[in-house]
């Protein structure tokens, strides 16, 4: 089963991309929910993660920092980061890009983009 | 109206558009200050702050009905299961994003920005403080967004 980690302040915002993970065929896999950037490496360094789906602005660790800190661990380099923010300019998203994301998406997300962005990634559904 | 204020307008109009519809799937129009009065009692707010490169602050105001709907939209429930976590979690999340997309319409060179975290309820504005002040309505309901910060409209 894949492991997806989720992470946002926002519990609505959670929830929408739960919301299109299953509407993609993802329901089946293990989604584990974070509220920043330091829940959300916690989860990731607890048990093998698949990807890493997180919002840019967050209290206590941002997004751009888990980014940073998962890209500098050589236990965790190989997890894609699918950034999903309000705040994805041209300058930014290169910026984010040159950091190691896998892609970024703009709020609100919808399940066509998410699917265009995750379906060579995740592979088998679920 | 010179041409940043147009822009600023047009930022937010577009901004609101796309989030709620994109959202929720619902239909948002423009409409005249004077159409948009709301009960103080009824009504929920929140605030975010724009840190970089522009300075200033966003305020969404919107009557509690309007806000379940949306929010009901959006868990696929009824507005009677909603619980008030959910209504001002989703609240804040609807300024988050319409911020974003407001910051991305207006920096036409694609500058990178920075927000602060929503505030629930913040405090009256002055009323002396400039600020440019738009409304608009779903299903009758009629709501509004006041920007603070004059470089918004300005640059």
């Amino acid at each position: 089963m894949k492991r997806i980690v989720i992470a946002d302040d926002s519990a609505t915002a959670r929830m929408f991309i739960k919301r299109c993970l299953e509407i993609i065929g993802c329901g089946g896999a293990e989604l584990v929910e974070a509220a920043n950037g330091k829940e959300a490496l916690a989860r990731v360094k607890e048990a093998p993660t698949d990807l890493v789906i997180t919002d840019l602005n967050m209290p206590v660790m941002d997004g751009e920092t888990l980014l940073k800190w998962i890209n500098a661990n050589p236990k965790l380099n190989q997890i894609p980061v699918l950034v999903v923010s309000s705040a994805g300019t041209p300058a930014k998203e290169a910026e984010l890009m040159g950091l190691g994301a896998l892609a970024i998406l703009s709020k609100p997300v919808s399940p066509p983009a998410l699917l265009e962005k995750l379906e060579h990634l995740l592979g088998e559904p679920g | 109206m010179s041409e940043a204020t147009e822009r600023c307008d047009r930022a937010m109009r577009q901004a609101v558009v796309d989030t709620l519809e994109n959202m929720v799937f619902m239909e948002v129009s423009p409409i005249p200050p004077e159409s948009a009065a709301m009960a103080p009692e009824g009504a929920m707010s929140v605030g975010l702050l724009i840190h970089d490169p522009l300075q200033g602050e966003l305020r969404l105001r919107m009557p509690r009905k309007l806000v379940a709907l949306i929010t009901a939209g959006v868990y696929s429930l009824e507005p009677e299961e909603l619980t008030d976590q959910m209504l001002t979690d989703n609240f804040a999340e609807l300024i988050n994003i319409i911020a974003g997309r407001f910051m991305c319409e207006l920096l036409i060179d694609g500058r990178p920005f920075r927000l602060g975290l929503p505030e629930p309820e913040p405090e009256e504005l002055d009323p002396n403080s400039p600020r440019r002040f738009w409304t608009y309505v779903i299903d009758d309901l009629a709501f509004s967004i006041t920007a603070i910060g004059q470089t918004l409209w300005t640059e």
